[in-house]
């Protein structure tokens, strides 16, 4: 695992942001730690839900750990956001899956993000009170930035699951439920004028 | 925009509107890396709401035709046991046979019912998405009516009488 650069996260409720890392070239090590750290939380939130009679996340069953293989193609990227000695969330991406569907970019490269989860304690559905807010921005802006250093522009696509969709409507254009993905989840592809829009702030 | 990095502002305001909520995304790399175990990991990720839609569908539209489990159950050609299970474990698969005779007497389509109870796989996303809604939906605010509550009483009473038994052995 390597430092990538100094990146920040934001405590509920208060102004100042914590320091944390973006790191990259992460091991089949690094993914089964941040898997086994993210267990017990993740048990005890889906313990709560159940108790609740509420669905469980999609991805409960999700094993990052599962996904080391892809570690070894040189299409695969896998970064990470360390904050307090921990995983706060986790992405995968692919520079050879994407191609732009959206008008104006149809046919051109796209980063393609295969995966994306922040750890358990940080969102709402399992955790009362997410420790930090902003990991989701905080990848996807990784993303944007690998994207253009790969010369894609910043252009990024997705499949989002279906309880995550509000977040990645708000950056990105909902392409409605695609057929040839295995769950038939909803496709989601940022352009470049979305890209400016979501970093420097500006109103969609 | 130098880079694609946001400025501290910029990112509160982004990390305000993300506010917690879940961003999991899920992509296609499984699929052309070990086709048939992705297609396992695609049907695992939504088996428990929709098998939480599945024993509750089963046990609201039970109800609503005014049958008892007894009534049901025989009438579908199944265990009084089974349909208790069905009803009330959502990890429970019953045989596809069970959920043709059941679909054919609470007159509900078959195809759908079999997807719900896991025997069968659909790519159809909208299913899913509308069997999450009504799990959460029906799990969430359920309350029991009068009849309900009289039988929950019954049952309570004969525990604490069976409790007062093992006592006294």
């Amino acid at each position: 695992m390597r430092v990538r650069r100094k990146s920040s996260l934001k405590v509920p409720a208060r102004e100042e942001l914590v320091e944390a890392d973006l790191v990259d070239e992460l091991s089949n090590d690094d993914l089964i730690n941040a898997h086994l750290d993210w267990g017990p939380a993740r048990l005890e939130g889906l313990k709560r839900l159940r108790e609740a009679g509420r669905p469980w996340p999609e991805h409960w069953h999700w094993d990052w750990s599962k996904k080391a293989d892809l570690l070894d193609l040189l299409a695969y990227h896998c970064f990470g956001i360390v904050h307090g000695g921990r995983m706060q969330g986790l992405m995968m991406v692919s520079t050879i899956a994407g191609k732009g569907r959206l008008p104006g970019q149809v046919g051109k490269p796209v980063l393609y993000i295969e995966y994306l989860e922040s750890a358990p304690w940080n969102y709402r559905e399992l955790a009362e009170k997410p420790e930090f807010l902003g990991v989701g921005v905080r990848l996807l802006e990784a993303a944007v930035e690998f994207s253009g250093e790969e010369g894609f522009g910043g252009r990024v696509s997705l499949h989002s699951l279906s309880q995550s969709t509000e977040f990645y409507r708000k950056h990105m254009t909902d392409l409605g439920l695609d057929s040839g993905h295995p769950q038939g989840l909803r496709y989601f592809e940022m352009n470049m004028e979305q890209v400016r829009t979501f970093v420097e702030g500006r109103k969609p | 925009m130098k880079g694609f990095r946001m400025s501290d502002e910029v990112f509160r305001k982004r990390a305000e509107e993300e506010n917690g909520s879940m961003i999991s995304a899920i992509g296609l790399a499984p699929l052309f890396a070990r086709p048939k175990d992705s297609r396992q990991r695609a049907v695992e990720a939504t088996r428990e709401p929709v098998r939480l839609a599945f024993s509750t569908l089963i046990s609201y539209r039970r109800r609503a035709l005014r049958l008892s489990i007894e009534t049901l159950a025989e009438r579908a050609k199944v265990e009084v046991d089974e349909l208790v299970q069905i009803e009330a474990d959502p990890d429970y698969v019953p045989e596809a046979r069970t959920v043709h005779q059941l679909a054919n007497q609470l007159e509900l389509p078959i195809p759908q019912l079999l997807v719900l109870s896991g025997n069968a796989t659909s790519a159809n996303a909208e299913l899913t998405e509308a069997a999450v809604r009504f799990a959460a939906r029906s799990r969430a605010v359920e309350k029991l009516n009068r009849e309900q509550s009289d039988a929950l009483k019954e049952f309570v009473k004969v525990l604490l009488e069976q409790k007062l038994e093992t006592k006294k052995k």
